[in-house]
């Protein structure tokens, strides 16, 4: 589970490594911009945007490691496109990680 | 004349430095918390009603040594607490956690409250004098009174399709400085937010059927109209007016009146109680007996069960929608190819005129020459060009773990879809000749991609490995082949710069909700696309019954291909579209080598009928030269159309 705070740095990381162009273009206001800004408006840009929530949120899972359930995954896929914006994302991936399970250690 | 200068200088440095460190100094902070303590490895709230609330508070500047003492010693009183003008009789004291070490920070006070004082009213803390250490003698005379948590009514919360209750405890240090500014003052906080946390989690684990009973949660469609209760007898003049029996009064829905939905559970979601203390939130979704209305709808919730202070409060969301919307496909492809087009919508419909150039044999207007003679004649004809998934198309997304934290400036990952069912179709008016062969194709497949992310990015690298097995037809269905085919299709970011990932980050009028519009800047360049195409075809005919006479046996189809696809959008809405194959066919065949082109221009006419998952558009297209099963002499059309195309409409189709 995270902090808005481990929330917004996994997304900023997520968004410093795959559209770093378009994150200095957004600067401070970089949480308004909508995931589509960072990853475009075509078709394959929902996979992007889907592929950038999964790794900022496992990222965050890692850190406490947990796991999450496949319907919240799908949940959270579904919640984040191309039309939300960065602060949305930051929420609903902080909401995703409220539903982690812990991963028993192998 | 210089020292002057320095001097003066210097002055203002300094009076500029005291007024900006002045200007800086954060207002000081009271909160209003609930006494609650470890008792028995559980935290628990004070049994002591008298001490059942405490405001604690923040100041900026460290009281005055000698003041201090003195009021620790209840020699003075240097402030309080007021509801509007009334002064209450709870004293301000120094707070217990001033002094966590030997050293008191001589800035934290407190005022304990009863547990039956009216929170539902407002109260200020003040202070007459307070002489600082610097010798000033400040005065405040309203503190606001703000709480350490946010509760709120949430609908994107994850629970499926159930509401959430979200209590958020989260400090921002640049809003609320005083209460985090020291290494004691976070830890008491942590406590406190420790203690909090537990005890909401453990009454929300705890609630059985009875009190969960008594959980008011109102909804209110925002849609339908609330009629007055059976037992209530009244007349409906106009739709939507009632009057009562009286015949003047005028009925009116109260809360009472609204739809109750009964609540199962309010257990947290957050699987362990650490992991609500480390995340500083809970989430609680409530779950109900009934779904919630299908219609957008407003909705209430309160706890008339005794709940945590943080509980209390009624909370309300407003315009929860019914339904989740899904953003707007992309716009429409124009890979005319039956059969071997691509499946990446659940519905691609087109109308079209076509006008092609055929050849045609007509009696020779010498009558004593009795060959006929053969003359090229443009014919027009209508095309209904369908291509749907009935069953939709699953897709699964995998990022590459390994590297989440590392080094690697790339993100990698795949994607994986499947179209159990696609039909692919062209059918034409007229009959089939060997002119409208190809545009009297029916295809019925399945279709799976594996998308290999290189990296994603705005203009991402990957790789689409498309494999497909299908059975084509003529028209009718009286003759049928069957055909395996695999389709690699590179796509490099750096050339493939989509007009739509440009246009995302230029300005526009209206942006989504609370984006900024300084974040935009205006690019001139247009959009292109390059994007090669290899693939392979095995197959052959598997069914032959009395088929037109143009419908051919095919031959065992054993061939590559090879191709680009170069897509360039100069201008907004306009897309022209350039494909170019080259096929090499092995084993006995007529033709070994063939080449076929598409060019085609398309205006984007944005969304179908304000549905966010279909859009259309006008397209001009030009084909020439043959395409498999290169029976005939090859097309030569020019097409005017009308296209719609949806994603994401059928049974089986997951979000992507």
């Amino acid at each position: 589970m995270a902090t808005r705070e481990q929330s917004e740095r996994s997304l900023r990381l997520q968004l410093e490594r795959d559209a770093p162009n378009r994150l200095k273009q957004a600067g401070p206001a970089w949480k308004e911009a909508t995931m589509g800004f960072y990853y475009g408006n075509t078709q394959n840009s929902e996979i992007s945007v889907d592929m950038a929530i999964r790794a900022s949120t496992l990222r965050l899972l890692h850190e406490d490691g947990t796991g999450l359930p496949p319907k919240i995954w799908k949940g959270l896929v579904a919640l984040v496109n191309t039309s939300t914006t960065a602060a949305a994302a930051i929420e609903t991936m902080r909401f995703a990680t409220a539903h982690g399970v812990p991963l028993t250690p192998v | 004349m210089n020292r002057l200068y320095l001097l003066i200088t210097a002055v203002c440095l300094i009076l500029a430095t005291t007024i900006m460190a002045h200007g800086q100094d954060p207002e000081p902070e009271a909160y209003l918390r609930v006494n609650t303590m470890l008792s028995g490895g559980q935290y628990v709230e004070t049994s002591n009603d008298d001490q059942y609330y405490y405001v604690e508070i923040y100041m900026t500047h460290p009281l005055d040594a000698r003041v201090y003492d003195d009021l620790k010693n209840n020699k003075i009183s240097i402030g309080g607490i007021a509801q509007g003008h009334r002064e209450l009789s709870y004293p301000l004291q120094i707070s217990p956690d001033d002094c966590p070490a030997d050293d008191c920070a001589r800035t934290h006070f407190r005022v304990y409250l009863p547990k039956t004082i009216d929170l539902s009213k407002t109260y200020e803390i003040f202070f007459d004098s307070y002489r600082t250490t610097a010798g000033d003698n400040l005065r405040y005379r309203a503190i606001s009174i703000g709480t350490d948590y946010k509760t709120s009514l949430e609908d994107k919360s994850l629970c499926e399709d159930a509401l959430a209750v979200k209590i958020d405890f989260e400090t921002d240090p640049a809003k609320t400085p005083l209460k985090v500014r020291t290494a004691a003052d976070r830890a008491v906080l942590a406590e406190y937010l420790r203690a909090r946390i537990s005890f909401i989690y453990d009454f929300l684990s705890g609630l059985n059927a009875a009190q969960l009973n008594l959980v008011d949660l109102r909804v209110r469609p925002l849609k339908s109209l609330i009629k007055p209760p059976a037992e209530v007898s009244y007349t409906e003049p106009t739709p939507g007016t009632f009057l009562l029996a009286d015949g003047v009064t005028t009925w009116v829905p109260t809360e009472a009146d609204l739809p109750r939905l009964y609540v199962t559970s309010l257990r947290p979601a957050n699987a362990t109680k650490d992991l609500a203390i480390n995340s500083q939130f809970i989430l609680s979704c409530v779950w109900t007996r009934k779904h919630l209305p299908t219609e957008d709808f407003n909705a209430t919730l309160s706890l008339p069960i005794n709940p945590p202070r943080e509980l209390v409060k009624r909370l309300m969301k407003t315009g929860v929608a019914g339904l989740t919307t899904i953003s707007s496909p992309a716009l429409p492809a124009t890979n005319e190819k039956v059969g071997e087009r691509t499946v990446e919508q659940d519905l691609d419909l087109a109308f079209s005129l076509i006008s092609s150039v055929e050849e045609v044999e007509k009696k020779n207007p010498d009558p004593e020459i009795c060959d006929p003679i053969k003359t090229r004649e443009r014919k027009t004809r209508g095309t209904i060009d369908l291509r749907i998934n009935p069953l939709g198309t699953r897709s699964w997304i995998f990022v590459d773990e390994d590297d989440l934290n590392g080094n690697n400036e790339r993100t990698t990952g795949a994607y994986v879809a499947w179209a159990p069912v696609f039909i692919d179709s062209k059918v034409s008016t007229g009959k089939i000749t060997t002119d409208t062969l190809s545009l009297n194709r029916v295809v019925i497949g399945t279709q799976g991609e594996y998308r290999y992310i290189y990296n994603n990015s705005t203009f991402p690298t990957y790789f689409r490995l498309i494999g497909r097995f299908s059975n084509a037809s003529d028209r009718d269905f009286k003759q049928a082949e069957y055909k395996g085919t695999f389709e690699f299709r590179p796509v490099f970011g750096k050339v493939n710069h989509p007009l739509a990932s440009i246009q995302a980050a230029q300005p526009r009028l209206i942006g989504a909700e609370g984006e900024s519009k300084n974040i935009y800047k205006t690019y001139k360049r247009g959009g292109y696309e390059f994007i090669p195409i290899v693939g392979g075809e095995l197959g052959r005919t598997w069914s032959r019954r009395d088929p037109a006479e143009a419908v051919k046996p095919s031959d065992a189809v054993k061939r590559v291909y090879g191709g680009l696809e170069i897509i360039l959008t100069p201008i907004t809405n306009t897309k022209i579209t350039l494909t170019d194959t080259f096929y090499y066919n092995f084993g006995e065949v007529t033709k070994r080598r063939a080449n076929y082109f598409n060019g085609s221009i398309e205006f984007l006419l944005g969304e179908f009928l304000d549905n966010r998952r279909a859009a259309h558009s006008v397209f001009f297209s030009f084909e020439k030269g043959q395409q498999p099963p290169f029976a005939n002499a090859g097309v030569n059309v020019f097409k005017i159309g009308y296209r719609v195309v949806g994603d994401r409409l059928f049974l089986l189709s997951n979000n992507r």
